[in-house]
């Protein structure tokens, strides 16, 4: 029988060495997921990744339970991930430009998702592995910040009082910040399949 | 610098003067923090406003507001009753509509009185009354047993409707299910009522989702995540190896935490067991050694040599002591006696009266208590005087 995030945690509290062992399997994705969203290089999330369960493991006798696990994780994850960040200067400076080429003041007048118009639908993605190497690298062309945000909302499921919790932002900023994200994301997924793949 | 369109000016005249819900507030505090151009026509309806609160004061401050008895008064000074009829025009209407003071009141009374002019003036008055009132009555019967339905339709149809600028922002809550149920049913209206728009935003935001999962597992794709699984495993082999025990510690500040809120009274049981055993042993260890582990205690015992001795219990005892019978063999020249078994009695404070059994050691001569009772003579002491 599968056991809920709740029990295993008690279990790996208690020093059940597979019930931690579940834990990491059953979120290793979604960690790998947001290191990836905030890091973009596969070998920096991994590494990231794993040091992220090494210190959950350390540190798991301190989770009280007041939070979900996965919150509590992923507010684990985007802290090291920053931590990575500053430690990196190279992630500094290319988050920095692309922040100020996608950030700009443009106000509110005319700023909204644009009616769809690409015609994307999962089996048309699921279908061709060009079309999905394209959005990641969309996905990769957005800042940091708006990275992790559509990804924890989006793939992670994440709510905004949750995010608004992982990320130490306000609910409001949540939704400034997720409004944007999804524009450029959109931007740029017309961008990169303009003129080379028709969906 | 943009320019404001006439919709975000409007929003923020009616931020300025606080005449807007919560979601417009907030809209119109986004606008303001967003665009410089929208700050400075804020600033400009600030300017405004303090203008006019100026202004105003200033008249106000510099006004002669005239009270109204004192318009009678005036009038009686200054002999209104030959004034022109525009002159006193304001005063027959104020009588006319019943918002004169008394004195006012009878003043006019004494115009009517002496003037045709002013009570042709006031006929008129009533007259237009009369006039106004008939035409309100000849008005046709209005039905008005489907205007609350024509009101009600027209609310929920604004109700309904798709604002673009309003509503956006509900469409983006709505796809990530931050809705209320009356927000969900507003929604699903929309979609209902196929409003181009709203298909098209939720469309737009259903394909940014799956735009971003599908990107999210490309870049999964050949990721070794047991690499995962085996670092954590290194990270807790080098725990365990570091506190060079072979017990699994993981989990050991748990059951420490555990300890600690267990009742005193368990926590130290062993202790306190093994304190109380320490207690009994070192009882009987000082029961034992008592007079070699404290000062030694003098106790006064006399020690009487006695040939022999009768006694009874609660009696005086009849001692013949050798010394004295050598003294008198001394004295006679005769042989002393031949050796006799002598008593020693060892006295303990206290102990004078005795047991005929325990008393004396055995083998020690003695007469029957009884009869020891019987020839002893009352009163006679016990002579210790040559006691040791």
């Amino acid at each position: 029988m599968e056991r809920d995030d709740l029990e295993l945690v008690e279990a790996a509290q208690e020093g059940d060495r597979e019930a931690f062992r579940e834990l990491v399997e059953k979120y290793q994705r979604k960690v790998y997921s947001i290191c990836y969203g905030m890091l973009k290089n596969p070998e920096d999330s991994l590494d990231v990744s794993q040091e992220v369960f090494v210190k959950v493991y350390r540190y798991i006798e301190k989770f009280n339970k007041q939070s979900s696990f996965y919150t509590w994780l992923y507010r684990i994850t985007v802290n090291m991930c920053i931590d990575y960040i500053r430690k990196n200067s190279k992630h500094k400076s290319v988050e920095y430009d692309d922040r100020i080429s996608r950030d700009g003041d443009d106000g509110i007048a005319g700023e909204h998702i644009m009616p769809s118009k690409l015609g994307l639908n999962p089996d048309k993605v699921y279908g061709r592995k060009e079309l999905r190497e394209k959005m990641l690298e969309a996905l990769e062309s957005l800042s940091e910040k708006h990275r992790t945000i559509l990804i924890l909302r989006e793939v992670e499921g994440l709510s905004y009082e949750e995010i608004a919790d992982v990320l130490n932002i306000s609910k409001g900023t949540v939704m400034s910040r997720l409004f944007h994200a999804r524009k450029y994301f959109q931007e740029a997924i017309e961008e990169y399949l303009d003129g080379e793949l028709k969906v | 610098m943009t320019a404001l369109t006439l919709q975000q000016k409007e929003l923020l005249e009616r931020h300025y003067d606080g005449e807007l819900s919560e979601f417009e507030a907030k809209k119109a505090e986004k606008l303001i923090a967003s665009s410089a151009t929208a700050r400075e026509f804020v600033e400009s309806l600030e300017e405004i406003g303090t203008a006019t609160r100026a202004a105003e004061e200033q008249a106000w401050s510099t006004a002669n507001a005239p009270e109204a008895s004192s318009v009678a008064a005036t009038a009686i000074d200054s002999d209104l009753t030959t004034a022109s009829l525009d002159e006193l025009a304001p005063l027959l209407e104020r009588f006319f509509d019943g918002e004169t003071d008394d004195l006012e009141s009878e003043f006019v009374a004494s115009l009517i009185d002496s003037r045709d002019d002013v009570a042709d003036y006031l006929t008129t008055l009533d007259n237009l009354r009369g006039g106004i009132l008939g035409s309100a009555e000849a008005m046709p019967e209005v039905d008005f047993g489907g205007f609350w339905d024509a009101v009600s339709e027209k609310i929920d149809e604004a109700t309904t409707s798709f604002d673009s600028d309003e509503h956006r922002v509900l469409l983006y809550r709505f796809h990530d299910g931050e809705v209320t149920d009356e927000e969900v049913a507003q929604v699903n209206g929309w979609v209902d009522a196929n409003v181009p728009e709203v298909v098209s935003t939720l469309d737009a935001l259903r394909e940014v989702k799956l735009a971003t999962t599908c990107g999210i597992e490309t870049a999964q794709e050949g990721v070794d995540f047991s690499s995962i699984w085996a670092a954590v495993e290194d990270a807790m082999d080098e725990d365990l190896e570091a506190q060079g025990d072979n017990i699994v510690a993981f989990g050991k500040a748990k059951r420490e935490n555990e300890t600690k809120k267990q009742p005193i009274l368990q926590r130290y049981q062993q202790s306190i067991y093994g304190a109380v055993a320490a207690l009994f042993i070192g009882g009987i260890i000082i029961g034992l050694f008592n007079d070699q582990i404290f000062e030694p205690k003098v106790i006064e015992k006399t020690v009487v040599i006695v040939d022999s001795v009768e006694y009874a219990p609660g009696s005086s005892v009849m001692i013949n002591s050798p010394v004295q019978q050598a003294s008198a063999i001394q004295q006679d020249g005769a042989e002393p006696p031949a050796e006799e078994p002598t008593v020693i009695w060892i006295l303990d404070t206290g102990e004078e009266n005795l047991d005929g059994d325990g008393s004396l050691e055995e083998g020690a001569e003695s007469e029957p208590a009884d009869a020891a009772a019987e020839e002893a003579p009352a009163d006679v002491e016990p002579d210790f005087g040559n006691s040791i």
